[in-house]
C-alpha cells in the first residue's frame, strides 16, 4: 500500500518529533493518517513514553521493553493464528509534517493466560430496625470480571493536537478496527483509567489500600508490574471487600478520579457510551470503563461502503460532519477522517484519499460518522471544535451524576 | 480472703442498689429476678449489712439462643509474593455469632467506694470463683464440654470513648452509641451488629488507633482479668463489638470453683 508520503513530504517523518501545527485552529482533519506502528516509529513511541506519568505501565520508558512491544505489534497484526495474546499498536501520522503525533493501543484479551484484576463498585443496604437506621455503604469488592474483555490501552496525543480532531481519529478508528476484525477480539471492551496521583507519584488510594499489603510506594510498583500481568501483585490483595467508609478521606476522594492528563481520551469514551461508574483499577482507582462492542457509538454508527474514485474536478458531496473511514485490511489498515457522505451504498474519494487509504474502486471501507457541529464551507480546513466542547459538556454532566453517586469523579483510557 | 463476704442470688429488693452498679443493665437485670434458672445475678455483701452490694456478677446459660449475639473473630491471612520477596500477615475482624450456646460470665462490678484496694481483688476472684460454682450447678452432671464465656471492657481513652468504636464502627452507625446502650441496655450490639459489616476486614486499614485498641483491657477490668485468669479461664479470639475487649473462655469441667484449686485433668 503506498502512503501520502508524497503528498505531505517531511524530513521529520521518523525522527519521532512531531512538527508543531502552523496553528491548530487552522489544522485540517484531512491530513491525520492512522496506520499500525512501525519499526521506525520506535522513537515516537520513546518519546510518549518517557512523557507517561506514572500509571501508563502499558508503555513503559524504557527501550528495550519498547522494542519488545513494538515487535509483539508487528507480529499481532502479521499474524493469523490469533490467541489471544495479541496487542495492536497504532501510530496517528500528520500526513502534512511526516511527524507521528499520536500513538493508541488495543490489547486482544485483558489478563491473558493470568486473571485480570479490578475492584467493582458496590453498595450494601444495611438496615436496623430497632435502632431506625439504614445506611448505604459504599464497598470496593476484587474481581476479576474483566479477565478475557478487549482493552484499549497507550492513549498518547502529542499536546499541540489535542484541539484538533486527531484524538477523536486515534481512540475511536479502534474501534472500528475491533468491529472490522471481530473474531480477533472479544465482544467487549474495557479501558483503564490513570488515577489520581501527583508528580511524585504518591497516590492516595494506593497509599491507603495497595500500601498496606505491599510496604511500597506506588512508583516501585509500576516498576515491578512494567509489561508484567499485575495478577501477581493482586494475588496479595485482600479477597474480602474494602469498605470505603474506613478510607481515610482523601483516597475516599480518588475513587474513580481521574488524572488530569487523561481527561481527553475520557470524554472520547464517555461519548462512546462506555459505563464508566461500575468497575476502577486496583492500584491508583482511576475508573475503568466498559462496554458491549456492539452498543458503542461508532461501531454503531458505522456502515460498510464500496469505495469509488471520484472524479478530479467533480465537486465533492460534503456532508455536515466528519466521518472516520477505514479500509478493512489488517496488516495494511488505515483511517483517516474525511467529510464526504456516502451516497447509496457509495463513497466517492480523491485519488490522494483512496492512496492514504491503501484502497481501490470498488474496495470496501468502514464509514463511521463523528458528532461534530455543522461543517462551514467556507472553513473546510478548520478543525471543528464544536465536538469536543459537546464532548466537555458531557463529561461534567457526568462528574455530576458520579458525585451524586458516590462523591467522585469518573475518567478515562489509560 | 475475706470470709466475711456473703455471696448469694440477688432478689428484687436488690435491684436499685444492681442499677447502681449497673445503670445500663437496669432493663435486663429486671428479667434475670424473675428467678430464671438460666439467667443469674450473684450479689456480695457483707453480713452485718445485706441490702448494702459490694459487687455483683451475673451468669446465663446457652447465650444468644433467642436474640443472637455477636462477637468479632480475630484472624489471620498470610499474602505472600516470592517473586517480589513479599510475606504479610494480616489481622482479619469478622463478625460472627461463634459463642451463640456458650454460658457467660458477665456484668461483674464492684462497689470499688466501698473496698479497700486489697479487697477489690480478692472480692473480684471470690465472685467469679462463685460464677463458676453457680454455672456447674445449673448444668448438674451433664457431660456435654460447656463453653464458658467471659468479655472484658475494652481500651478506653482519657474521655472514657473507645478509640476502637471511632475508627470502626462509628462509620456505620450514625447514631449516638452511649444512648442506644442506655436505651436498649446490651441488646443495643445485637441491633447495631446488622450494621457493620458482614465481610472480614482487614485490621490494617482501620485507624492507627483503632488497631491498637484490639484485645486492651480496660485499666477498671484489670482486677476481672486477674480473676478470670484465676479461674482458668483465657483469651480466645473473639471481641466485643464496642470496644474490642477480649473475651475470655475456658470449658467448664476445666475451670476452679476453689482458690488454689489444682487444675482438672480431662481422662
Amino acid at each position: 500500500m503506498s502512503s501520502d508520503r508524497a503528498l505531505y513530504p517531511s524530513a521529520s517523518r521518523n525522527s519521532g518529533l512531531a512538527d508543531q501545527p502552523s496553528g491548530a485552529a487552522h489544522v485540517s482533519p484531512e491530513r491525520f493518517l492512522l496506520r499500525p506502528c512501525e519499526r521506525d516509529d520506535l522513537p515516537a513511541l520513546e518519546r510518549f513514553a518517557a512523557a507517561s506519568p506514572v500509571g501508563i505501565t502499558t508503555l513503559p520508558n524504557d527501550r528495550m521493553m519498547l522494542t519488545e512491544r513494538l515487535q509483539r505489534s508487528l507480529d499481532s497484526f502479521a499474524t493469523e493464528d490469533v490467541s489471544g495474546e495479541e496487542i495492536y499498536l497504532f501510530a496517528l501520522e500528520d500526513m502534512h509534517t511526516g511527524g507521528v503525533i499520536g500513538i493508541s493501543g488495543i490489547a486482544a484479551r485483558a489478563g491473558f493466560s493470568d486473571r485480570f484484576y479490578s475492584f467493582r463498585n458496590e453498595f450494601v443496604v444495611h438496615r436496623s430496625k430497632p435502632l431506625a437506621v439504614t445506611t448505604r455503604i459504599h464497598t470496593l469488592h476484587l474481581c476479576h470480571d474483566l479477565t478475557d474483555v478487549t482493552l484499549l490501552i497507550s492513549f498518547h496525543v502529542d499536546p499541540a493536537y489535542v484541539h484538533t480532531l486527531a484524538p477523536q481519529l486515534l481512540s475511536r478508528a479502534r474501534l472500528l478496527f475491533i468491529a472490522q476484525h471481530a473474531q480477533r477480539f472479544s465482544d467487549r471492551v474495557a479501558a483503564e483509567s490513570a488515577g489520581v496521583a501527583d508528580d511524585n507519584g504518591r497516590c492516595p488510594f494506593w497509599d491507603a489500600v495497595g500500601r498496606r499489603f505491599f510496604g511500597m510506594d506506588y512508583p516501585t510498583v509500576e516498576r515491578l508490574t512494567g509489561g508484567r500481568s499485575k495478577a501477581f501483585i493482586a494475588d496479595l490483595m485482600p479477597p474480602s471487600p474494602v469498605y470505603v467508609p474506613l478510607l481515610p478521606e482523601e483516597a475516599q476522594w480518588a475513587i474513580g478520579q481521574l488524572h488530569p492528563i487523561a481527561e481527553l481520551p475520557f470524554s472520547i469514551l464517555l461519548d462512546e457510551g462506555f459505563d464508566t461508574d461500575t468497575y476502577i483499577d486496583i492500584f491508583d482507582g482511576g475508573p475503568t470503563v466498559q462496554e458491549r462492542l456492539a452498543m458503542l457509538k461508532s461501531v454503531a454508527r458505522s456502515r460498510i461502503e464500496a469505495v469509488q474514485p471520484r472524479l478530479p474536478h467533480a465537486s465533492s458531496a460534503r456532508a455536515p460532519r466528519w466521518r472516520i473511514v477505514i479500509n478493512t485490511a489488517r496488516q495494511g489498515f488505515r483511517a483517516t477522517l474525511r467529510a464526504e457522505a456516502p451516497d447509496a451504498g457509495v463513497l466517492a474519494l480523491d485519488a490522494h484519499t483512496m492512496d492514504a487509504l491503501g484502497v481501490q474502486r470498488g474496495d470496501p471501507v468502514r464509514v463511521a460518522e463523528l458528532d461534530a457541529e455543522k461543517l462551514d464551507p467556507k472553513k473546510l480546513d478548520a478543525v471543528n471544535l464544536d465536538a469536543e466542547k459537546l464532548d466537555a459538556e458531557k463529561l461534567d454532566a457526568k462528574k455530576l451524576d458520579a458525585k451524586n453517586l458516590y462523591g467522585v469523579i469518573p475518567g478515562d483510557e489509560r | 480472703m475475706n470470709s466475711a463476704w456473703q455471696i448469694r442470688l440477688a432478689s428484687n429488693s436488690d435491684l436499685p442498689a444492681l442499677a447502681s452498679l449497673l445503670p445500663n443493665a437496669e432493663l435486663e437485670l429486671a428479667a434475670a429476678m424473675d428467678a430464671s434458672a438460666c439467667d443469674q445475678v450473684l450479689v456480695a455483701c457483707a453480713p452485718s449489712a445485706p441490702g448494702q452490694l459490694l459487687g455483683c456478677i451475673r451468669v446465663r446459660r446457652s447465650i444468644g439462643l433467642e436474640l443472637p449475639r455477636y462477637w468479632y473473630h480475630l484472624g489471620c491471612v498470610v499474602h505472600a509474593a516470592a517473586d517480589l520477596g513479599l510475606f504479610h500477615r494480616e489481622r482479619t475482624l469478622l463478625l460472627g455469632n461463634d459463642h451463640t450456646g456458650a454460658c457467660e460470665i458477665s456484668d461483674f462490678q464492684l462497689d470499688r467506694a466501698g473496698l479497700e484496694a486489697v479487697d477489690r481483688g480478692e472480692l473480684s476472684r471470690v465472685l467469679v470463683l462463685s460464677a463458676v460454682r453457680q454455672l456447674r450447678a445449673m448444668y448438674g452432671d451433664t457431660k456435654d464440654d460447656i463453653r464458658v464465656i467471659a468479655a472484658l471492657t475494652g481500651h478506653r481513652d482519657a474521655a472514657g470513648e473507645s478509640p476502637f468504636w471511632h475508627g470502626f464502627g462509628a462509620h456505620f452507625f450514625p447514631g449516638d452509641a452511649q444512648q442506644a446502650s442506655a436505651r436498649f441496655g446490651h441488646a443495643w450490639l445485637t441491633h447495631v451488629a446488622a450494621l457493620l459489616p458482614r465481610h472480614p476486614i482487614v485490621v490494617s486499614l482501620l485507624h492507627a488507633r483503632a488497631q491498637a485498641s484490639i484485645g486492651l483491657v480496660a485499666e477498671c477490668d484489670f482486677v476481672w482479668r486477674d480473676a478470670l485468669l484465676a479461674a482458668r479461664l483465657r483469651p480466645g479470639q473473639s471481641l466485643t463489638l464496642y470496644d474490642a475487649g477480649p473475651v475470655y473462655e475456658g470449658s467448664l469441667d476445666l475451670l476452679a470453683t476453689e482458690p488454689d484449686e489444682r487444675p482438672t485433668v480431662r481422662g
